[in-house]
């Protein structure tokens, strides 16, 4: 599973900084738990479980390539509305 | 003898090249109060950056030297490391303004998030006292050290002012 880069990691934290207000985490906690969600996004049983909920529903529409990028479009949108 | 201390972010201050540390006026991220007076940035990042400047040893320095780093931050958590490094150069026609290296580097100085977010917070460090003489200059810079592992403030730090602190007769 990929290791975030520092920068991403930097990036990701200022951000979440934004959105929520006062930090009460420290950056080794942050990061782990993004590590953890890319672990948890990437890991072979979300792929496996994502991509058998897809292909019930759309029998042989869509590669295993495409099922993925229409993961991350719908959990951008998804978690976008949220943090809005 | 008296301990006074002096402002050392004259017109000389600059900020680095990184990006990461500049300044802003305070009521950016300190949203409830209504002072506009610059303050310095430090942002979160796994880097070292810092800001450099230069100021003058007063006439009646004595000794005991200390750099007091008056910050704060929007947090509650985390740690942040401060470094600072100077030269002090002094005389007339006697002492090289383009030597390499620093007189003196201090690293790892520790100091924790406040108790409640934006609280005020002092840090001092110790300066070596024989380094300075009256009327020196001293080019500085002080950065914040995101390479080291004590750095775990997880948020841009607020630099409000910088001082020399010293004795005199």
């Amino acid at each position: 599973m990929a290791t975030i880069d520092s920068t991403e990691l930097r990036d990701d934290r200022r951000d979440f900084s934004r959105i929520v207000g006062t930090t009460t985490w420290s950056k080794p906690s942050i990061n782990a738990a993004l590590q953890a969600i890319e672990d948890q996004w990437d890991s072979a049983a979300n792929k496996t479980a994502f991509g058998n909920a897809i292909e019930t529903a759309a029998p042989g529409v869509f590669t295993n390539g495409q099922k993925k990028k229409l993961g991350a479009i719908w959990m951008a949108r998804k978690t976008l509305r949220e943090i809005l | 003898m008296a301990t006074k201390r002096i402002p050392i972010l004259g017109f000389a201050t600059s900020p680095g090249d990184s990006g990461n540390v500049f300044f802003e006026p305070a009521d950016v991220k300190a949203t409830t109060a209504p002072w506009k007076g610059l303050v310095g940035i430090f942002n979160d990042t796994a880097t070292r950056d810092g800001l450099h400047g230069r100021f003058p040893v007063p006439k009646d320095y004595v000794g005991t030297a200390n750099l007091i780093v008056v910050w704060t931050v929007n947090a509650t958590t985390g740690d942040v490391e401060w470094d600072f490094d100077y030269r002090a150069t002094g005389g007339n026609d006697t002492e090289s303004r383009n030597q390499a290296g620093t007189q003196e580097a201090l690293t790892g100085n520790n100091d924790t998030a406040p108790s409640v977010a934006f609280e005020r917070l002092e840090l001092s460090i110790a300066l070596t006292d024989g380094n300075f003489a009256a009327d020196d200059d001293v080019d500085f810079a002080l950065y914040r050290d995101g390479t080291d592992a004590g750095d775990t403030l997880a948020a841009d730090v607020i630099l409000v002012s910088l001082f020399f602190e010293y004795n005199d007769a």
